[in-house]
């Protein structure tokens, strides 16, 4: 595992910090795609459905360039390849929004609307509240969807809200992802970022089960 | 920790070098190491650049890692070793030589590292630019990717007076049958593969074929990413490591790779201008004999 990270862990916290320096205030665009997807959700329906794939989407698009390939890549020879699977997993994800015909969303009372609500707001809050525990400071935190990580958890929060289970091929990357973004943060003992991906991987089994069928 | 004395000792032997001109230059106390096929000697302690210097655009870190090649270079090393695998390590060995203006007795060793020659190619002119380099002392072919497509364009380079040496790498044991074919390659001037206290697996069959081929040796992974030498700091220096000149667990370390005889230079990696100064002890005072190398390795795997 060590031969795949090549950097220290302060190296990667600090290049946290200075792409977030870099992107904001693209935080409070992502912050406004979040509360999108949840007020698309909370509308219903299939347009309502493809929009909320559209913000995924978008998600995926942006962390792959912006996150990987114009920050990561500068620390690790893998960041471009992984930018470019971020960035055709989005394409993919847009070519679903657009052609799929039965896609449905919905926000009530029932669990997997409970699912996607709590990961959203994770996605927003966890790292932060996580990452300032550790005493780590504010530049550094992940949120918004502007991370990986942070982006996981937008991802199974927006699939949570489907009513009907979301195809395996969408949801196989994310899954895989957390594993390795778990990996990592223990091999470099970034707890914060461990214990986050640990929360994006069950969210996403979670998000994958079948949906009842009164739902 | 390192004494006064000590430091002035190396201080003065780096001084020495400085002045005496190019590396490869015999100068008492530093420890030098022939190059078997030219007989040039380089300072057989280097510095490896894996993870310590890949710290991105961060001026604070950056300048770190030129003060940590300025005290390099003032204890009288000679060989720094990177690659284009290790993120942005090329570009700040290239701001830390700027910074300090020297690239006197720099012996610069890097790598290719891509499954395709024609990238290759590109690979080493983008090198060039990041250290800022029209010559490179050594290159290297990374973990034998695409070595034959790579060798090619390395024997033309050497042709043409871009590089001086050629050489091929793996690490964490891997694939040493490979390597073992490629190292007989009359070309092949040095090979980089993992050696220490506590990996000694490239004794059997490596080191030998090296000694009886005439090629150089590299060790990289000196303290296995800092986990060795954290494990062995755990526990006091013994005695005995006063007999050949140890003042610390490192100076052990690295004297246990130096003193084997088919070992040209060992490449510890390191951020801290400390630890540099402590690694570079292991260039003056006397090497372990064998009987101490056996009981060096006895102790570490006791440990």
């Amino acid at each position: 595992m060590d031969r795949l990270i090549p950097f220290t862990p302060d190296v990667y916290i600090d290049m946290i910090a200075r792409y977030n320096e870099g992107v904001w205030p693209g935080h409070l665009a992502g912050f406004a795609m979040i509360w999108g997807i949840i007020a698309c959700a909370r509308r219903g329906g299939r347009v309502n459905a493809r929009i909320v794939l559209t913000i995924i989407a978008g998600f995926w698009i942006w962390v792959g360039y912006g996150f990987h390939i114009e920050h990561y890549a500068q620390l690790n020879w893998a960041a471009v390849a992984f930018g470019s699977i971020f960035i055709a997993q989005g394409g993919v994800i847009l070519l679903w929004a657009g052609l799929a015909k039965t896609a449905n969303v919905s926000l009530g009372l029932d669990r997997f609307s409970m699912l996607g609500g709590m990961l959203l707001l994770a996605a927003m809050a966890l790292h932060p509240m996580f990452a300032n525990a550790v005493g780590w400071p504010l530049s550094t935190m992940q949120t918004a969807g502007t991370t990986p990580l942070s982006m996981m958890l937008v991802n199974f929060g927006g699939f949570a809200f489907l009513r009907r289970r979301p195809p395996l091929w969408a949801v196989a990357l994310p899954l895989l992802w957390g594993i390795w973004d778990g990996l990592w943060a223990w091999t470099l003992g970034l707890w914060p970022d461990f214990t986050v991906a640990a929360i994006a991987f069950i969210g996403g089994i979670l998000c994958a089960l079948p949906r009842p069928t009164h739902a | 920790m390192i004494n006064r004395r000590t430091f002035l000792s190396l201080s003065a032997a780096g001084a020495a070098m400085t002045l005496a001109g190019p590396v490869g230059a015999t100068v008492s106390g530093i420890r030098a190491h022939s190059i078997p096929k030219s007989g040039e000697r380089i300072p057989a302690i280097g510095m490896g650049t894996w993870i310590t210097f890949n710290v991105g655009d961060d001026r604070a870190l950056r300048d770190n890692c030129a003060d940590v090649l300025k005290q390099f270079f003032t204890l009288g090393g000679g060989m720094v070793d990177s690659s284009p695998m290790y993120g942005s390590a090329e570009e700040v060995i290239g701001y830390a030589l700027n910074k300090l203006q020297k690239t006197e007795g720099l012996f610069s060793a890097t790598k290719v590292w891509t499954p395709s020659t024609w990238h290759g190619e590109s690979q080493m002119a983008s090198s060039e630019k990041l250290w800022g380099l029209k010559t490179f002392d050594l290159y290297q072919v990374h973990n034998l990717v695409n070595w034959e497509g790579h060798l090619e364009t390395l024997r033309q380079r050497k042709a043409e007076g871009r590089i001086r040496y050629i050489g091929i790498t793996t690490s964490h044991g891997m694939r040493h049958d490979e390597m073992a074919k490629v190292m007989r390659e009359p070309d092949v001037d040095f090979i980089q593969l993992t050696y220490n206290a506590a990996d000694r697996e490239a004794e059997q069959h490596l080191l030998p074929i090296a000694a009886d081929h005439g090629v150089a040796v590299i060790a990289n992974r000196p303290f296995q990413r800092g986990a060795l030498i954290d494990h062995m700091q755990r526990h006091p220096l013994p005695r005995w490591a006063a007999d050949f000149g140890a003042e610390n667990w490192s100076q052990v370390l690295l004297k246990f790779i130096i003193s084997h005889p088919a070992i040209t230079c060992a490449i510890p990696a390191t951020s801290k201008v400390a630890h540099m100064t402590e690694n570079m002890g292991a260039l003056s005072g006397p090497l372990p004999d064998a009987k101490q190398r056996a009981r060096i390795a006895d102790h570490v795997a006791s440990l």
